[in-house]
């Protein structure tokens, strides 16, 4: 046995990647423990440092499409992928997860019964993430931040182990969206697929990801969503708020 | 409901009309945002070469993008990150004793890291592991010394059991029995 903890549960303890018991014994250990402490600082100045640096280009290029993507892209804008995928949809039909996703996302319903079970409220950092989107790149937002008016977000979140989840936005006058359910896939993290541009109202705005078994009931989401502490039985909650201007 | 605060961005959403699925894709530049801290600062901690430790830094990332296939099984991007870039930072250590003659742009003196042992507590480390031990022990005990690992976190780390990484750090400290050095904890002399 070694009396720290280790350099990978610091990290996993800062990215918000521990299961709820392991964080609540990190947290224990830090205020016990002047040196994993020290550490964590360490970690946490280094984080600093890096959001200030650019993505080198290496890292940048790795993610350029390939050939036959941009080729893709190219037939889309020129409209001939739409007719291809006309063409397959009569023959075959939409995948029943691309179909699912995109109607619901369109349509911003969010319908079916209620929710059952105990509320859990998870941390903030490792479940639901927001980034900043700026031109071509984009950054990952730090809760508290300052976000003006314009600008355009993505969200992104973990699996959690649920088969659905809702993304949703509540800003500083207490009004709450819901701007859809999703399937959860399985896998590491995921991307959103809408960003959301920001009006020019102040104040603090939150973004809700809420994950269930069953798909929440909207009446019920919107009100919960709008208490501080939010109840909603049988759901895992997280929650990122910034500062809008 | 309220007016809302936020209009959904529908270039984004048109954008992502074509057919495929909403899926997770592999993408190096938000791995990088996210867990690129990390990797540096685990770089330089074992590799005391801040110019060499950005280097490695790209070369890890750039080997998951090679290998994303095989990532796709692991529970948590920071743990397969965490020890891919345990191998690669060894695997440049390793080389560098093979060109000695290589000057090595060293980190400030007392620069703080994140890891258990101080730099030269790290350089005695090394020496003693590059000096005799295969490459499995060496993991083993960068994992447990420097980083604080338990034997079973260790093993289920390189996917060997827990008694069997006891076993190898027990034959390396045997070994040191005749002058133990100070970064050895007192539960291990």
């Amino acid at each position: 046995m070694t009396p720290h903890l280790s350099t990978l549960t610091l990290h996993r303890f800062r990215l918000g990647e521990l299961s709820s018991e392991a964080e609540v014994e990190a947290k224990q250990h830090l205020g016990a423990c002047p040196t994993c402490e020290a550490r964590i600082g360490v970690q946490h100045r280094q984080r600093l440092a890096f959001v200030q640096a650019p993505v080198p280009p290496a890292i940048l290029a790795a993610d350029s499409p390939p050939w036959w993507s941009r080729l893709r892209a190219q037939l889309w804008a020129v409209g001939l992928v739409p007719v291809a995928a006309a063409v397959l949809m009569m023959i075959g039909g939409v995948p029943e997860e691309v179909a699912g996703s995109w109607s619901e996302i369109d349509a911003g319903v969010v319908e079916t019964p209620g929710l059952a079970g105990e509320t859990r409220e998870k941390g903030e950092a490792g479940r639901l993430e927001a980034w900043l989107q700026t031109g071509k790149s984009s950054r990952l937002l730090e809760p508290g931040e300052t976000l003006l008016a314009g600008a355009r977000v993505q969200l992104k979140f973990h699996p959690a182990g649920r088969r659905f989840v809702t993304l949703a936005g509540r800003d500083g006058s207490g009004s709450v969206e819901v701007y859809g359910t999703l399937p959860v896939n399985e896998g590491g993290l995921q991307t959103a697929p809408f960003a959301l541009t920001l009006d020019g109202s102040r104040g603090p705005q939150s973004f809700f990801a809420v994950w269930s078994d069953r798909r929440p009931d909207a009446d019920q989401l919107v009100a919960e969503l709008g208490r501080e502490s939010p109840k909603l039985p049988g759901a895992e909650v997280a929650r990122i708020s910034f500062e809008k201007e | 409901m309220a007016s809302s605060s936020i209009s959904l961005d529908t270039t984004i959403v048109r954008a992502h009309v074509e057919p495929r699925p909403v899926a997770v894709e592999l993408d190096i530049t938000t791995l990088y945002r996210r867990y690129g801290d990390m990797v540096l600062g685990r770089c330089r901690t074992l590799l005391r070469d801040p110019i060499e430790a950005q280097d490695a830094t790209q070369e890890v990332f750039l080997k998951l993008h090679r290998y994303r296939d095989s990532f796709r099984g692991e529970a948590s991007p920071s743990t397969y990150l965490f020890k891919i870039t345990t191998t690669i930072c060894l695997n440049r250590i390793r080389s560098r004793r093979r060109r000695p003659e290589d000057p090595v742009e060293e980190l400030p003196p007392g620069e703080p890291t994140d890891g258990l042992l101080d730099a030269l507590a790290l350089r005695q480390l090394l020496d003693r592991l590059l000096a005799g031990e295969d490459e499995r022990t060496q993991s083993c005990l960068i994992y447990h010394y420097v980083d604080g690992m338990t034997y079973d976190e260790v093993g289920e780390l390189l996917g060997i059991s827990g008694a069997a990484v006891r076993k190898r750090i027990a034959t390396f400290r045997s070994s040191l029995r005749q002058s133990p050095p100070d970064w050895l904890t007192e539960a291990d002399r």
